[in-house]
């Protein structure tokens, strides 16, 4: 409602401003008789974007740097808190849960208090529930975990949204499986979420298989990537280090992005892992810093 | 209990083991093993409680650990924890709430006193009141021992149970009494013959201080029959006036100054309604009002509880009740409204509900959190978390929101536990955090349900698999590490059912990772089958 306000409002001023401008060929006739030129058109859009923006970040939440530099220009600076944020991978894949991990490791590593709350169905087949186990490997303490099982999938997102309004909770993970199967309920909750995050000013992240993005803050697709390829080249053949291919699908106050990523668990640090060409076009050789373990032992 | 007289009547219960007991039990020791509590005096750590066995051995109080750790390198040692013992002293106290409404603690005694007067002859088994006699009165007194005797041993803890109509008697009785231990033992109430049966007593039972029972000592006086012919001015001029004090509060010529215990009074808000209340809107403020006038009892008596009962009683007269459960004690308005939202969907109220009720449970003394902490963001925030659980437990169930412990076990699906949050405690199950983490064992991020069974092409029975095909998917398998060997549980004594599990962590041709175990060992001619049982991020 304020964004179309304020377009009517940008728009009005235009047309009646922009009156005496005539005959030129990249005119452009206004509703009320005014002409606007396409250069002051693209000026004017610009910036209505950026009042839109501003309006839209009138209560303006933290941001997540992830630290790779790629990933937080496109993201305008780094996931915001205060929204939700779509996290798809594909079946009998660890990549995505993997990579949520990483950054609520980044986040634990800002917030050392407030606890994290993973929402999931109490059974989830061969999809798999989440191994506390696996985490202090991953850098994440099981301890800072709540944990909310639900089979019913309509309770576990209500619950979902339920911890989204709370503050004092650094994240809320939700594993939605095959709720956004009907478009009309997920598009409903989603907008639900949208405003529940905003009140608790709760970072939500939505773990799950690939569902459609509209209403999210940003939408992001992870798989496992090989690693041999980069492994024999530095002779690592123990590198266990996951490997992502990361895509940025959407972006709502960015672009979308893609890299394939490396994180190691005892830095807690992601890592572009891919070629970048350098300033004279040539692709540069590939540069994978030794995992951090091997590192110490080395040093 | 400053007033004194023979119609009076205390019970004495002495736990001589409750701390060795306590910490026992904190700590996991067997009550078999030696173990000694001990507390700094005198610059070091000198022992003050100890396991019959550990007196067994020869160990005394007042050794030094140093010393006691020498002499028996496998004896137990923990330092003494007054505040538990107390805070346990004081919930017997309340439990003996049943027995007779005052009851009280004596620490240093590790022992709690009950004032059975008036309330005894409920024990007695006359069913008869109307023919209640002075016997029955005294049978209900023992009949009321045999009871308090009988619930503690159940416990497990050693108790010494004694009565009398003095504390100073009923404590010397269950302190020193030669028969003591094995049953409760009760002091005549005439004076003269509660003399007699105190006599061979020794003078520790009249609570002096060390100093004063050594003079004694040295003087010649060890019982309390030798202070008999003794005159009380010349008892004062010679050994002060605390001796004379405590032989007259043994017979009750002194007041014996006492705290009770403070009973908890329970709280609860009952609405007896003027026509029979039905229909959501109308239970919706039913239960409302019943919350709102329950916090405000709360804050009133300034307690906070930890569950609720909300009952009513249907025109038909049913009756049901609905319990609410708190992560931790409350009491303010809006957390109860929010935890007791959904209540009135769930009462069935048919014709009606004439009568409904809301009674607050396990109550403790609220301290506000404004009194320890402050009001900073950091508590309010925690207060905002713990009321997001309540209500998240109130509506999905409370064994739906959990923690995770870890257990130490290294089959990977009793590796951990779910526990609900309200059961974990800060000291529960703790999770270490690998200094490298490359170093610990492969774990994949998620496991499966159950392993499911894949079929696997090897190079060699032993080896770890080439090729793999599980729900319609081949997939060739890269790199792979392995095996790390789980056997079975050598004490579990079904084990030769089960198999031992080698599992491997592989890397396909798309990069999944999966998590392969292989049951059976084949250097063993065990019937070996492939399991997927995780995936890798």
């Amino acid at each position: 409602m304020l964004r179309l306000q304020i377009m009517q409002t940008t728009y009005f001023k235009s047309s009646v401003s922009d009156g005496s401008v005539k005959g030129s060929s990249d005119l452009i006739q206004g509703r009320r008789g005014g002409y606007i030129s396409s250069s002051s058109k693209a000026s004017r859009f610009s910036e209505l974007k950026t009042q839109i923006r501003q309006a839209d970040t009138a209560r303006s939440f933290p941001t997540l740097q992830i630290k790779v530099d790629r990933f937080d220009i496109a993201l305008s600076g780094g996931l915001r808190f205060g929204h939700v944020h779509l996290m798809t991978g594909r079946s009998f894949d660890g990549a995505a849960t993997g990579f949520v991990l990483a950054l609520l490791r980044l986040m634990m590593d800002q917030d050392t208090l407030s606890p994290v709350v993973w929402c999931s169905p109490s059974h989830a087949g061969h999809a798999g529930h989440i191994l506390a186990s696996a985490l202090p490997a991953l850098g994440v303490s099981p301890s800072r975990f709540i944990f909310v099982h639900e089979q019913h999938p309509k309770r576990l997102m209500g619950a979902f949204e339920e911890v989204l309004q709370t503050r004092g909770v650094l994240a809320v993970v939700g594993e939605y499986g095959l709720f956004a199967r009907s478009a009309d309920t997920w598009q409903r909750w989603v907008r639900r979420t949208r405003l529940a995050a905003k009140t608790g000013g709760t970072m939500g992240l939505l773990l799950g298989p690939p569902a459609p993005v509209s209403g999210f803050e940003t939408g992001w697709h992870i798989t496992t990537a090989l690693a041999d390829l980069f492994a024999e080249r530095e002779g690592l053949q123990t590198d266990w280090r996951p490997y992502w291919s990361v895509q940025l699908t959407y972006s709502r106050q960015g672009t979308p992005c893609a890299d394939k990523l490396v994180y190691d668990g005892l830095t807690g640090r992601l890592q572009s892992a891919i070629s970048r060409p350098d300033k004279d076009g040539q692709a540069s050789q590939l540069r994978v810093s030794k995992p951090a373990l091997l590192a110490s032992i080395s040093a | 209990m400053g007033v004194s007289g023979d119609d009076r009547q205390i019970i004495y219960l002495h736990l001589p083991c409750l701390p060795i007991q306590r910490m026992a039990r904190v700590q996991g020791w067997s009550l078999e093993e030696k173990v000694g509590l001990y507390q700094r005096e005198k610059g070091a750590d000198r022992l003050v409680y100890l396991s019959s066995e550990a007196r067994a051995d020869g160990v005394q109080a007042g050794l030094s650990v140093a010393d006691a750790r020498a002499r028996h390198p496998d004896m137990c040692f923990a330092p003494v924890d007054q505040n538990a013992d107390q805070a346990l002293l004081t919930a017997f106290a309340r439990w003996a709430f049943r027995y007779s409404p005052v009851t009280g603690i004596d620490a240093d005694g590790l022992g709690i006193w009950i004032e059975a007067t008036g309330a005894s002859h409920l024990f007695a088994h006359a069913t008869d009141f109307d023919n209640i006699d002075a016997d029955d009165t005294d049978s209900g007194l023992k009949a009321m021992c045999a009871d308090l005797y009988r619930q503690i041993s159940q416990t497990g803890l050693r108790a010494s149970i004694a009565s009398a109509s003095t504390f100073g008697a009923a404590f010397a009785l269950a302190h020193y009494h030669r028969d003591v231990s094995a049953q409760p033992v009760h002091a005549p109430a005439r004076r003269s013959r509660m003399r007699e049966a105190l006599a061979d007593l020794p003078l520790a039972a009249l609570r002096l201080p060390l100093d004063i029972l050594h003079a004694l000592s040295q003087a010649g006086l060890r019982q309390i029959s030798h202070l008999y012919p003794l005159g009380r001015a010349d008892l004062t001029a010679r050994f002060g006036p605390d001796i004379v004090l405590r032989y007259s509060q043994l017979f009750g010529d002194q007041p014996d100054n006492q705290i009770p215990v403070q009973a908890v009074q329970p709280v609860s808000v009952t609405k007896i309604w003027a026509e029979p209340v039905m229909g959501y809107e109308a239970l919706c403020h039913m239960v409302s009002q019943l919350t709102a006038e329950m916090a405000e009892r709360l804050l009133d008596a300034e307690l906070a509880a930890r569950s609720f009962e909300l009952g009513w009683q249907r025109t038909d007269g049913q009756v049901s009740c609905l319990l609410f459960r708190l992560s931790r004690p409350g009491r303010r308005e809006q957390t109860l409204q929010r935890l007791i939202a959904g209540a009135a969907e769930k009462i069935d109220a048919e014709f009606g509900v004439e009568y409904s009720w809301i009674q607050a449970h396990e109550l403790t003394v609220d301290v506000p959190v404004t009194a320890l902490l402050g009001t900073d963001q950091d508590s309010l925030q925690a207060s905002q978390v713990s009321d997001m659980v309540d209500i998240l437990a109130a509506r999905l169930g409370p064994d739906k929101v959990q923690r995770v412990v870890s257990q130490s076990d290294w089959h990977i699906a009793d590796s951990q536990a779910y526990q609900p949050v309200a059961d974990v405690t800060d000291k529960t199950g703790q999770w270490s955090m690998p200094v490298l983490a490359g170093l610990a064992s492969p774990r994949p991020v998620r496991l499966l349900d159950r392993p499911e069974p894949v079929k696997v092409v090897a190079m060699m029975p032993d080896h770890p698999p080439a090729m793999i095909r599980w729900r319609h998917h081949n997939w060739t398998v890269l790199r792979a590490t392995g095996p790390e060997r789980v056997g079975p549980r050598w004490w579990d004594p079904n084990r030769t059912d089960k198999l031992s599990r080698d599992y491997y962590r592989v890397e396909v041709e798309d990069g999944r990772r999966l998590w392969l175990c292989r049951e059976g060992l084949v250097e063993r001619g065990d019937e070996i089958s492939w399991f997927i049982y995780g995936l890798f991020s």
